[in-house]
């Protein structure tokens, strides 16, 4: 959606340098609409450009959680809680449905699939913290990604 | 002070965030649930839900969870230490890219990101169904949800507000 905007319908951006900037948000920490919004504004505007985006980019939400948040922690609103207690659920789905979706080209990759146990593993049996996980099974993953294809 | 444990928490997840958001969310749990005691575990599964409204999931869910530990400056910082740190990064690494642009590296770091990044997701949703998900009306929502993410365009925000609304239909006053 942002490729056609930025790319096809205002010409600000020239699809190599789309592809650019998803590739660095590709390895980048941080949500994929912030990144992308950040690297554009920095394209086109440098360092304020950087800054108009951040801002624009999580303000609005930001102002419209908070308006939600505090009417549901109000006692009368109890209407809203249950409909949060909706949300929650669909929320979970749709986390399932979305690791289903990406998780679903590599069925038939052993080595993803063996990764993706190990992490879940690590993570919900033996509580190994992200900083920790990503310290072993990025080695660890390049490794394997080399072995099957030196094969 | 309560205010720098909000950023120790989540300035650490911001830059830890790779893949977009969802793959810190075990680790946001174990923070602010399991070993801080800020909110419950059916208040981190909501709050979630209700993230899902905005953009940037499992982000703008710090600021609902600043907000019930310290308030309105409380949700400012946390938003603050949960976006800023990562754009910084971003900015940083935008500068150096040319340099690494055709870099082998590049590739190799993204592809072993992928299983990592996925087997975190999974858990993700697993720490989010243990607060959501509490009989068959919820269950069921959560697999509605799950269909339509897969077979539809839907946007998500309208799946998450039409849950919503289901949830004052099937919850409201029970």
């Amino acid at each position: 959606m942002m490729r056609r905007e930025f790319v096809t319908r205002r010409g600000w951006l020239t699809e190599r340098e789309f592809l650019d900037i998803y590739a660095i948000a590709q390895v980048s920490p941080g949500a994929i609409p912030v990144t992308l919004a950040v690297l554009i504004g920095r394209r086109l505007a440098g360092t304020a450009g950087f800054w108009v985006c951040l801002i624009a980019e999580t303000v609005p939400g930001f102002l419209v959680l908070m308006l939600i948040a505090v009417l549901s922690m109000d006692p009368h609103m109890s209407m809203l809680r249950s409909a949060l207690k909706g949300c929650a659920a669909a929320a979970v789905g749709m986390m399932l449905g979305n690791a289903l979706e990406l998780t679903w080209p590599y069925r038939t990759k052993a080595v993803d699939l063996v990764i993706m146990v190990a992490v879940g593993v690590a993570v919900l049996v033996l509580h190994a913290s992200l900083a920790v996980m990503f310290l072993i099974f990025i080695p660890a993953s390049i490794f394997a990604q080399r072995l099957v294809k030196s094969k | 002070m309560i205010y720098w444990q909000l950023v120790a928490v989540f300035a650490v997840l911001s830059v830890l965030g790779f893949g977009g958001g969802n793959a810190i969310v075990p680790q946001m749990y174990a923070d602010v649930v399991t070993h801080h005691h800020w909110i419950t575990s059916v208040e981190f599964s909501r709050f979630y839900g209700l993230s899902r409204l905005a953009p940037g999931p499992a982000m703008t869910v710090s600021a609902l969870i600043g907000y019930t530990v310290a308030g309105f400056s409380g949700a400012v910082v946390a938003a603050v230490a949960m976006f800023l740190p990562a754009a910084m990064f971003v900015y940083a690494l935008a500068h150096v890219w040319d340099r690494f642009h055709d870099h082998p590296g590049r590739k190799i770091f993204a592809r072993a990101m992928i299983p990592i990044v996925l087997g975190l997701s999974w858990v993700g949703a697993v720490v989010l169904g243990r607060g959501a998900l509490d009989g068959p009306a919820t269950i069921a929502i959560a697999l509605i949800a799950a269909g339509v993410m897969l077979r539809t365009k839907i946007n998500t925000a309208l799946v998450v507000a039409v849950a919503g609304v289901a949830g004052i239909f099937l919850f409201h006053g029970t």
